[in-house]
């Protein structure tokens, strides 16, 4: 079975009113590795899934969750 | 007060340019490649500029590419990490398998038709040439796709 890899960190930027580039800087990535962990382009790394986590406070599956490919 | 460095738009900044640095390469070993089949006359005296302006932009574009890193380093502001933690470094390191895995099936492809090519009696640096200007411009290539921007992505809310 296929999985994907969700994410919410758009929504959890918009609560926090940041742009990518803010929270690309605070985790210390580009900007282009946080857009596109947003869209699904890229899979993160542990240790960054870990950063934007820890960044926002939250447990990593709040931002992270796999998904079935039938699931979409 | 001086404007921080973020060392991981500087690597990103580097790939790119390196991967312009490959496109250069490629198409200057094409044009060299191409310079061996013809005669000499004015379009190889024309192919010889074209080459000499295709090695100083490959050094221009990856030095250019380069230096912001290295300057970086020697500031000791870079932190070297085990793994790609980056978008851009990851594709690269894609593209560098994609140039490989279409090397190898063309140089299977030219193996099988080996008997053929030998009769065309050209020098073996023509190959090598051509096959070094392949590796590059696929990687390149792969690269430039792979790093396409996608106005989804873009989107901050």
């Amino acid at each position: 079975m296929n999985s994907e890899l969700d994410n919410r960190i758009r929504v959890f930027r918009a609560e926090h009113r940041m742009s990518q580039a803010d929270l690309a800087e605070a985790i210390g990535v580009s900007r282009k590795t946080i857009s596109t962990i947003e869209v699904g382009r890229f899979v993160p790394s542990t240790i960054i899934a870990l950063k934007i986590a820890q960044y926002f406070k939250v447990p990593l599956e709040e931002v992270f969750s796999l998904t079935s490919a039938s699931d979409n | 007060m001086s404007k921080s460095v973020n060392c991981a738009e500087a690597i990103d900044n580097m790939n790119r340019k390196v991967a312009w640095g490959l496109l250069f390469v490629g198409i200057t070993y094409f044009m060299q490649a191409a310079e061996k089949l013809l005669e000499p006359g004015a379009l190889n005296s024309a192919l010889d500029i074209a080459s000499g302006v295709g090695v100083v932009l490959t050094m221009g574009v990856t030095l250019w590419g380069i230096f912001p890193v290295m300057k970086l380093k020697a500031g000791g502001k870079f932190l070297s990490k085990s793994e790609p933690e980056s978008f851009m470094t990851d594709a690269m390191h894609t593209s560098f398998k994609n140039s490989w895995m279409v090397t190898m099936i063309t140089t299977t492809v030219a193996l099988a038709f080996q008997k053929y090519i030998d009769d065309w009696n050209i020098e073996t640096s023509f190959y090598l040439i051509v096959l070094f200007g392949f590796m590059t411009l696929t990687a390149s290539l792969s690269f430039f796709y792979l790093t396409r921007n996608d106005d989804v992505e873009d989107l901050e809310e």
